[in-house]
Formats: structure tokens, sequence, C-alpha cells
């Protein structure tokens, strides 16, 4: 899967999550990281030619005032035009992912929160774009409070965003173990290769224990 | 906690703790918690299969 990672920043070398997520998706072989605010003016044809090659675009940039910051949009301005991605429909089949980072506590974003409003609600237009040009969106990848995060919160952000860059289903659990052992299997440690067989075999229990659950579920 | 998870953990530990690159340390301190989340899917899937197995209303 090829994947296209657009980010929006207009002071990309200052943001240390974006220089966190950066480094993280350097050793992915299939996807590129586009900085949009280098690239302007946009070239448009190229912009659309590197979008027609990806298999999943992802829209990565943090909340200013509640939304995108200008190049994003300047950018959906000028190559997203309708003779592009509206009536030929080219971009259909591909996913859409957005990974959208916030200096607030995440239970902010909530009705009744600090900030009254939904991530879901902020980011409803990028559903109605996806809708729009038949892109299958991927729920949003959020991150709150980079700064004040723990090691371990960062450890579990590395491990969550190449999922999400490179994982077909990323929200998806078994997708997730096919992804962990897949990694594992390319070591060569022997250590390393009984603990990949003994979550294989827990993976293939816990699916067929599934498997029986919706069986007797079905006899209900 | 079974006998296999604390194994699985521990290893994963040393892993984190030996690693070479940031990445992968990060990589093995992810990994602890999908071993713990597997195991308890795992914990949770045994146990609502016994429950409807032994149900002797749906009998």
């Amino acid at each position: 899967m090829k994947t296209l990672v657009i980010v929006s920043h207009p002071e990309l070398s200052n943001s240390p999550t974006q220089q966190f997520l950066k480094a993280s998706a350097t050793p992915l072989a299939d996807v590129t990281w586009h900085h949009l605010d280098a690239a302007q003016p946009f070239a448009v044809a190229e912009e659309q030619a590197q979008l027609l090659k990806a298999d999943r675009i992802v829209l990565e940039f943090p909340l200013y005032w509640y939304a995108a910051p200008a190049s994003l949009h300047q950018w959906l301005a000028d190559v997203w035009t309708d003779e592009f991605a509206v009536r030929p429909q080219q971009l259909r089949g591909k996913s859409l992912g957005l990974v959208v980072n916030f200096s607030q506590p995440e239970k902010a974003y909530q009705l009744g929160g600090a900030e009254g409003v939904s991530i879901s609600e902020l980011l409803a237009p990028y559903a109605a774009l996806a809708r729009k040009t038949g892109l299958k969106l991927l729920a949003p990848l959020t991150i709150a409070q980079f700064a004040y995060q723990t090691e371990k919160q960062r450890a579990a952000l590395l491990v969550q965003y190449q999922q999400y860059l490179t994982v077909d289903q990323p929200q998806h659990f078994d997708a997730q173990a096919a992804w962990w052992l897949q990694q594992l299997a390319n070591s060569t440690d022997p250590t390393l290769t009984i603990l990949a067989d003994t979550l294989q075999q827990r993976q293939d229990r816990l699916e067929s224990l599934q498997q029986t659950l919706a069986e007797l579920k079905q006899g209900d | 906690m079974d006998d296999t998870t604390e194994w699985l953990l521990k290893t994963a530990q040393t892993q984190a703790e030996q690693a070479k690159s940031y990445e992968e340390a990060a990589f093995f301190m992810a990994l602890q918690t999908f071993i713990q989340t597997q195991a308890k899917r795992l914990e949770q899937a045994e146990g609502e299969v016994d429950g409807r197995t032994w149900d002797h209303e749906r009998w």
C-alpha cells in the first residue's frame, strides 16, 4: 500500500510533534511525507499525480482556531478541483486518514468539555470531502498534548502512527495483531522467534474462540 | 496473570532495555501493551464461551 502524508504546518522545524511523526514515518518504505508549506506555490499537476499514485491519503495538521492551517485550505482549493477530484471520481476507493494534534487534553473536545465541541464535529468537512470524492474515511488519529506525553505514551504513538500509515484497517485489533507478527517475523533472534510463535498461537486461539462465540450467538 | 503472559512481557521489556535505537525501544515498549490487550481479550473470550456453554437456560 502506498501512502501519501500531506503535512500542513507553517513552522515544521519548531514542532516537536511533527518532528516525532516525521522520524516515525522515515523507516516506512511506501510512505511519502509531503510538507505543503515548503511546496507553495503548488505545482498542481505534480500534486495531482502524487495523489493518483497513492492508495491512502493522510492529511496531517495541528488545530489552529479549530481548523487546519492555511496551507491545507490553499492546497485543497488549488489541487482538488472539480475536474480532478469530483467529476471523474479518480480518487474513488482510496482511503483518507486524518492525523490531528492539539494542545488541550482530549476530554476538552466534547459536549460540555472545555472547548464544548467534538473533534468529529470540527473534522466534519473532511468527511464531506471524502463522501464527495469517493474516499473511505478512517477514524482520525488524534494526538493531545504531545509535550506532556510520557515515554510509554510516545512509544504507543509511534506504533499507532506507523500502523495508521500502513495497515488496511488500523483500528481493528486483528489487523494490528497481523502487523505485530509481520514486524517480528523479520527477526533472526531465537528468543523473538519463540515470542512471535507464542503471540501467533494466542491470536489463532482468540480467533477460534471468536468464531465459536459467533456460532453460539447465531443459535440464540 | 498467567506464566506465558508474564514471560512475554518480561521478554519484551528486556528487548526494550537492550534496544540499539529509539525506534526499536519504542517498538518493544508498545509491544507490551499489545501483549496485555491480547491476553485480556483471550481471557474475556474464554470466559464468554464458558459462560454461554454452561448457561442451563440455553440448553
